[in-house]
């Protein structure tokens, strides 16, 4: 027992090392991505481009609008670097808030003919929330379906939230919301998809 | 917030559903930051531009300035005409100085001899003035602007005071005379009538209009 309590205080101290020194090393980052240094872009890239790409991807389906708007995502946030606050936000957060933004700025602006589903298209029965359902392979698979029949925005914050795992102080921080208004919005969206599911 | 968060099936959903999408293609990170060179490099000739075009306008407006500065200017004269103003002004001065020192040594002997004349004489001016000021048809005549007896102050006007100030000197010359012949005849008739004369002897003017005491013997025999 002892044993593993000095083994759980050894673990943490070890943990808050590293958080440390990525803190240290990502405020070095935006230092150096403050004096325009050609090295620090390039870290920058490697590190936080996939993440980038992905949340853009989510929103932007064409493969080589999504590289356009990575491309214009990391121009803008260059330009912008000036006026991060890490209080506020961690520069990935802050990244994606970017790319959140110029995606679906994006998105709108192309109007594409694509018809999501409307909560008014479906049945307004009382739904049963399968909260503690067993995984259910069939259920997955129209999930995974249904997903697609968001409107983007909607699949931004449902990946975040599941995929990502992050917190809604954050999701809010993206989409330029509350966390309340977050949290309700993932409510409806779970029980929106749900009654897709029924229609398939 | 937590029965959210427990819905297994829809995060296995979301994460096979992320899964699908297609990986970052390998040379975007290479072609942005070419794109991020190109920007920069753009932005550094724009603004060695902007600094070409901000210095060219200034230098411009500044020859504006200069230039509007010398078309307000009253006259633009040549070196040989200024320094025949010059000379003239020269002139002018040493002639009105050689001028005004017999006039002075003049005026003192006036001031000596002759009584200053009564104010009526000089014109009442606070009379026209208050007929001016009292009749309506008066008063709603302006008085026009005499202009000055002075010297003009511009350049322009050099040949105009010149030729007003050989007007003001011959004048001035003829008054002189005038008062010098006076004051002499005042002197003789004051002579002639303070020292005994002899009997025959009689003031008189001659042709210049100056007093002479002659004998009416020497008369007689002219």
């Amino acid at each position: 027992m002892q044993c593993f309590s000095i083994l759980c205080v050894y673990n943490s101290r070890s943990v808050n090392e590293v958080e440390c020194k990525m803190e240290q090393e990502t405020d070095n980052l935006i230092d150096e991505l403050r004096q325009h240094k050609p090295t620090a872009c390039q870290r920058l890239l490697a590190a936080y481009g996939p993440t980038v790409y992905r949340m853009v991807q989510r929103i932007v389906t064409c493969r080589e609008d999504a590289e356009e708007v990575y491309q214009d995502v990391f121009v803008k946030a260059l330009r912008g670097i000036g006026g991060f606050n890490p209080r506020q936000a961690s520069l990935a957060t802050w990244l994606n808030r970017i790319a959140y933004h110029e995606s679906l700025n994006f998105v709108r602006c192309k109007r594409p003919a694509i018809v999501y589903m409307d909560d008014r298209n479906l049945c307004t029965d009382s739904f049963d929330t399968p909260d503690d359902a067993p995984p259910d392979e069939q259920t997955i698979q129209l999930l995974e379906q249904a997903l697609a029949m968001l409107p983007p925005h909607e699949q931004a914050i449902v990946s975040m939230f599941y995929y990502e795992n992050q917190s809604l102080a954050d999701i809010a921080y993206v989409t330029g919301s509350i966390p309340s208004t977050i949290g309700s919005q993932l409510s409806r969206i779970r029980k929106k998809l749900y009654r897709i599911i029924k229609t398939l | 917030m937590n029965d959210i968060k427990k819905d297994t099936n829809l995060s296995e959903a979301v994460n096979r559903w992320e899964q699908q999408l297609p990986p970052m293609p390998d040379g975007l990170n290479e072609r942005l930051m070419k794109r991020l060179q190109e920007t920069s490099d753009a932005t550094q000739s724009q603004r060695q531009r902007i600094g070409i075009y901000s210095t060219i306008a200034a230098a411009a407006c500044l020859l504006l300035i200069i230039g509007i500065g010398k078309m307000l200017t009253p006259d633009r004269l040549t070196p040989q005409e200024e320094i025949v103003e010059i000379k003239a002004q020269q002139q002018l001065a040493n002639t009105a100085q050689e001028t005004v020192k017999p006039l002075q040594q003049l005026a003192n002997i006036t001031k000596k001899t002759v009584k200053p004349s009564p104010l009526n004489s000089r014109g009442n001016m606070q009379c026209t003035h208050r007929a001016a000021k009292g009749s309506k048809s008066i008063a709603t005549e302006r008085p026009t602007r005499q202009i000055p007896d002075t010297l003009g102050n511009s350049i322009w006007q050099s040949e105009q005071n010149v030729q007003r100030a050989l007007q003001l000197l011959s004048e001035c010359e003829a008054t002189i005379r005038r008062e010098e012949q006076e004051v002499r005849n005042h002197i003789i008739q004051a002579t002639f009538n303070a020292m005994p004369q002899p009997a025959n002897a009689i003031l008189v003017t001659n042709e210049n209009g100056d007093y002479e005491v002659i004998e009416t013997k020497n008369i007689i025999e002219l």
